[in-house]
């Protein structure tokens, strides 16, 4: 039997077009949502990014594909967008220059506190690393976030790891 | 042990103790989501690069204290500047006229044909619901509302592709037919019609001056803004944010404000001394206080009338002269029902399309 095409309201997983309904929907990914937001957004209101990346969704629900990525993936991405909006709001624009190299510091050497040595790490390894062993995001989630495929997520992790391990003098 | 995977436990082991941290997520604010809040946030869909959106207000970049603001001039008559314009609201859509359905009309309809063993197949058309998965097998029989199953007669299951699910058989065509109290008498069916790509969001409603919109930050945010705007909600609409090249980090942000009623002039005027950022004030039809009571009449009407096959109603649009209904069908009692609120004042959505 041919399928028929089907109306994207009736594709399944979309979200749906009702209020409760909706929230019931992306209730399954809150607490990732909120973690990725606490985060990204240091200092930031996390929940008010959680409900303003919620608002976000509800109006883009009917763009949501779910041919192209899960749901977590999507909500997750729309979070990211969100904290990072919140990081602008809250630095000076001064600080918003890209700056996606490490930044070499002499005392480094010396610290072998994982905080610390996660600010030596480029920006693109650190969102990395907080995705996926903070926010506890997969792969494909932290790609989304990235907005990069799973394979460069899995190198820029790799590398991470390989810069921490310098950093903190990890040895065998 | 491999170095690396003593980092990937450190790693996985800071990552867990800085979980367990963390407070529970937020419960969702479901007023704020879909903006029934006071203060409603704009959001739409992010287009191509160079395609326009607009987006919350609280999306905004400001410049920190101390940092030297961008002053826009005191009135573009006067001294011409690239970040104020002026234009007006985009083109309306049909009006209600324009979708009424009597009996005797022919329409067209496009969506989910359902049909039960025993009884007449039932046109249903797409409309927002819960979305339940089902384990394979386990998927409930498919059926539809009375108050929006159009009967049909004359339709022709034998050239539809029915799936059937425990007895009844679901398809999709586009049909064409008489309409008669919620009745199609089938004239013409054919495969279902894939809808058109959603259109275009709205530019600024303001020519872009030369050059092009600047980068530049905006205060509007600040709650010496906020609160002068919600001082005048019976004056002007939004603010609605654009982003006409984009959203990259340096891309410019426009805010629109619509004025519907008072001096345009006097308005810039005086909202420019407190304003910095680029700027496009236009007329609209109605303030934010006229949308919020017409949305609160639409709500209404909907809440007695459960039974005309109206599925959603309120929100507002960019321009902030319409508030949108979805329904099956614009018939008379529809009609009636909307008429103490407003016709001119709604945005029409509905399933079931007359054919003049």
């Amino acid at each position: 039997m041919t399928e028929e095409p089907v109306p994207a309201q009736h594709r399944p997983g979309a979200p749906p077009a009702d209020g409760a309904g909706f929230v019931d929907w992306v209730r399954p990914h809150l607490p990732a949502m909120a973690r990725l937001a606490a985060r990204l957004a240091v200092g930031a209101d996390r929940d008010d990014i959680v409900q303003e990346a919620l608002a976000r969704a509800w109006m883009k629900r009917h763009q949501y594909d779910g041919t192209r990525g899960t749901a977590s993936s999507w909500l997750l991405a729309i979070t990211a967008d969100q904290a990072r909006k919140a990081i602008r709001r809250l630095r000076p624009v001064a600080e918003l220059a890209d700056h996606d190299e490490a930044v070499a510091r002499p005392d480094v050497e010396a610290r072998v506190d994982v905080d610390h040595a996660l600010d030596e790490l480029s920006a693109r390894q650190r969102l990395a690393v907080d995705c996926y062993y903070f926010a506890d995001l997969s792969i494909a989630d932290t790609a989304a976030v990235m907005e990069c495929s799973e394979g460069t997520v899995k190198s820029t992790l790799s590398d991470a790891r390989a810069r921490l391990r310098s950093l903190l003098e990890v040895s065998e | 042990m491999n170095p690396t995977d003593k980092v990937d436990d450190l790693l996985a082991k800071a990552g867990a103790q800085w979980r367990a941290g963390q407070p529970s997520a937020p419960e969702p604010d479901l007023d704020r989501i879909t903006g029934a809040q006071k203060r409603r946030r704009w959001l739409v869909p992010t287009l191509a690069a160079a395609s326009v959106a607009a987006i919350a207000a609280a999306a905004l970049i400001v410049l920190p204290d101390g940092q030297q603001p961008v002053v826009a001039p005191p009135n573009a008559k006067t001294n011409p500047t690239p970040m104020i314009a002026e234009g007006t609201a985009p083109a309306g859509k049909p009006t209600a006229d324009d979708l009424l359905v009597r009996n005797g009309d022919r329409v067209e309809v496009n969506g989910a044909i359902i049909a039960v063993p025993g009884q007449q197949p039932v046109y249903c058309p797409s409309r927002p619901t819960t979305m339940i998965g089902y384990a394979p097998g386990k998927e409930p029989a498919p059926k539809c509302p009375a108050d929006v199953a159009v009967k049909l007669t004359g339709l022709d299951l034998e050239r539809l592709s029915l799936k059937t699910i425990k007895g009844v058989g679901s398809g999709s065509a586009h049909l064409v037919g008489v309409w008669t109290d919620q009745t199609i008498k089938v004239e013409q069916q054919s495969p279902y019609r894939t809808p058109a790509e959603a259109p275009p969001l709205p530019t600024v409603p303001c020519a872009a001056p030369p050059g092009g919109w600047p980068s530049r930050p905006s205060n509007i945010s600040t709650k010496r803004v906020q609160d002068f705007l919600d001082a005048k909600a019976d004056q002007i609409y939004g603010p609605i944010t654009y982003y006409p090249n984009g959203h990259s980090r340096k891309a410019p942000v426009v805010f629109s404000i619509g004025v519907a009623k008072g001096d345009l002039e006097a308005f810039r005027k005086t909202f420019e001394a407190i304003y910095d950022g680029n700027l496009c004030l236009h007329k609209v039809q109605l303030s934010r206080t006229d949308n919020e009571r017409i949305s609160n009449a639409v709500a209404t009407v909907m809440q007695k009338n459960q039974n005309l096959g109206i599925w959603a109603g309120g929100g507002q649009g960019f321009d902030g002269d319409r508030i949108g209904v979805s329904m099956l069908a614009f018939t008379e009692q529809v009609k009636a029902a909307f008429a103490p609120v407003g016709l001119d004042h709604l945005d029409l959505e509905v399933a079931v399309k007359p054919l003049r």
